[in-house]
């Protein structure tokens, strides 16, 4: 053993610096951190409301070398309620990480990129995202898809025509149900995986929202031909050390946290229970 | 390496060395319930039982630990700072649980801070078992009686004396420091080896579990499941009483602006251990939580650490409030996948 002993669960300090309002029910919290951190695309952090609890997010903002760090979060538990109702500009929280494996994009090398959200799942995409624009030319394609319940549930908006004008990358929106003034298409975020235009063998896909949503998504990958390997998913599992230790988040011998978030899907499929 | 002989009576003689520089733990018995403390100055351990109704593993790895604590000038934490620790009285089977959790809490990849701090320096003697139990199977689970994985030093009971074998190279040389402490002799060394023997021969012969894991594999889906839940109270006894199981939560609790970060044993039998913020849960029924407890130990685990995550304790035999026994389960399930050609 070590003589200097980490102690991996000591989060450092990190100040709110601003409080973006993307939804009614999610808001993207800037941090300031007081040590730089370096993350990639897909790994993720634990923040920490002192003497409230702790939770797992991957970061919403550009990945590498950081001061500052976004993080964007829908109300859905004790931690993410005391965010939403108290934590404000100025504020002092902890943050510890980076953890998990992140994307192998150098896998991705050479071959197009599907991008597949859901909901609040276009969060973490966003730093994936941003983490396929960093190399952008090692990709044919990107190709991303978004789905929400109505256009005013999706975060980024004013990003997405931006998006659209890097290089062979294209965006395509759909909402669950239509709504007045919505030009884009409409029905979960799959009848936009039916009409690829896409050499579904040179693909590798990436995606992130509900477990609902990863199942369908997947059924619908695979019935188009997808090789399981090609799929990468960001699973959904309780987490509470986010290093492989506390013994929550297992899919069979893999550990969502450590191995993961984003799980290939071919290594995953033979194991219980992937998607509940 | 050499054998070292000590005398029942002088016994506390030994511990009061130890104590001058570790913090020693053994077998006590308090409230009716027995368990390793740490012995208070002149305290005798209580060694006339085989193994705690509590498993060892709090020794390392506290029921409840406060592990940061917050308060205006910010965050601290709050590590074990006391001596190195060293176990007396632990059985082989929970030395060896040390290794099985040590390999989960100090892997390629993290080191578990907490877990680190206590296990730094530390040492681990042992007392074989001259007369094992009628829930033990150590021997099932590639264990013995007198084996000697996780200790430093092993000990083995004649009657009057404890014949003490160093395993490590610390144990050899913290033998080597106490004083008065006689070299064990031929005979008392023949002595010793004869129980060993004896002991190990007491067991009954163990089955072949090398179709064990591949059997649980093929039967995932299988309804053999209900049948092994269908009693199962979910109350979790078997894991608190596991000296392998090491599932843990975090958890705030705070007051007027000061609070703690507490780690605490948490158990995968429970409904609530993986449900998530969203209300879902991968684990509703207790039939997918009592089959991960057992695809963890005798499946998932041979994968990540190239042995059974059970160490034949028998705590969960004798705990159970319903009477399950790992063993029947065992055995059960090789026969199912026979039965049924499923295993792989």
């Amino acid at each position: 053993m070590s003589e200097q002993i980490k102690n991996i669960y000591y989060p450092v300090e990190a100040e709110v610096i601003r409080v973006i309002a993307e939804t009614s029910t999610i808001k993207t919290w800037r941090f300031k951190l007081s040590e730089q951190m370096t993350f990639r695309a897909g790994q993720f952090v634990q923040l920490t409301i002192p003497g409230i609890g702790e939770a797992p997010f991957t970061p919403s903002s550009e990945p590498g070398t950081c001061d500052e760090l976004d993080i964007t979060i829908l109300r859905a538990g004790r931690v993410t309620d005391n965010l939403h109702d108290n934590i404000k500009e100025g504020d002092l929280v902890g943050i510890r990480g980076p953890f998990g494996e992140g994307y192998p994009f150098d896998k991705f090398k050479g071959h197009n990129v599907l991008v597949v959200g859901g909901g609040v799942g276009l969060a973490p995409m966003r730093a994936g995202i941003y983490g396929l624009f960093q190399r952008i030319d090692d990709f044919k394609r990107v190709s991303i898809k978004f789905g929400a319940r109505s256009p005013g549930d999706f975060c980024f908006t004013d990003e997405f025509d931006e998006w659209a004008k890097r290089p062979h990358t294209d965006v395509t929106l759909t909402i669950d149900r239509d709504s007045p003034g919505w030009t884009g298409r409409v029905g979960v975020v799959t009848v936009l995986l039916e009409d690829l235009d896409l050499d579904i063998a040179d693909t590798y896909v990436i995606s992130c929202g509900p477990d609902i949503m990863l199942k369908f998504v997947t059924l619908k990958l695979l019935e188009k031909g997808f090789d399981p390997y090609h799929i990468y998913l960001s699973m959904n599992r309780r987490m509470s050390c986010g290093l492989g230790k506390c013994h929550r988040c297992n899919i069979g011998p893999y550990y969502i946290c450590k191995d993961g978030p984003d799980m290939c899907y071919g290594e995953i499929m033979n194991y219980p229970n992937v998607f509940g | 390496m050499n054998k070292y002989k000590l005398q029942k009576d002088k016994l506390q003689n030994f511990l009061e060395q130890l104590a001058e520089r570790f913090a020693v733990y053994a077998p006590v018995e308090k409230n009716g319930i027995t368990s390793f403390a740490e012995l208070e100055p002149g305290q005798l351990p209580a060694l006339d039982f085989l193994r705690t109704q509590k498993p060892p593993k709090d020794i390392f790895y506290p029921q409840t630990e406060v592990i940061l604590k917050f308060d205006e000038d910010g965050t601290k934490s709050t590590e074990y700072t006391g001596k190195p620790i060293a176990v007396f009285g632990v059985r082989p089977c929970d030395a060896k649980g040390f290794v099985i959790v040590e390999r989960v809490f100090v892997d390629k990849k993290y080191e578990d801070f907490y877990w680190a701090i206590r296990r730094k320096d530390s040492l681990v003697i042992s007392i074989g078992c001259n007369e094992p139990l009628r829930s033990c199977f150590c021997n099932w689970v590639g264990g013995g009686p007198f084996d000697t994985t996780g200790s430093d030093v092993l000990a083995t009971d004649t009657g009057t004396e404890y014949i003490l074998q160093p395993v490590s190279e610390f144990g050899e040389r913290v033998m080597a420091e106490i004083e008065k402490l006689e070299k064990a002799t031929e005979k008392d060394i023949d002595k010793a080896k004869a129980l060993q023997t004896k002991a190990l021969a007491s067991m009954p012969e163990p089955p072949a579990l090398d179709s064990l894991k591949s059997s649980l594999d093929a039967l995932f889906d299988d309804p053999f499941w209900d049948e092994v839940t269908a009693k199962c109270l979910g109350c979790a006894a078997c894991t608190f009483s596991c000296p392998t199981c090491y599932c843990f939560d975090i958890q705030d609790e705070s007051r007027r602006g000061k609070g703690v970060r507490i780690r605490i044993w948490d158990t995968c039998q429970f409904p609530l251990f993986t449900k998530e913020g969203s209300g879902h849960n991968p684990r509703k029924s207790q039939m997918s939580r009592l089959r991960q407890r057992y695809m963890h130990k005798f499946s998932y685990m041979v994968e990540t650490q190239g042995e059974f995550g059970c160490v034949g304790c028998g705590r969960c035999v004798s705990s159970c409030p319903v009477n399950i026994d790992v063993r029947e389960f065992i055995v059960e399930a090789i026969a199912t996948a026979r039965d049924k050609g499923v295993e792989a």
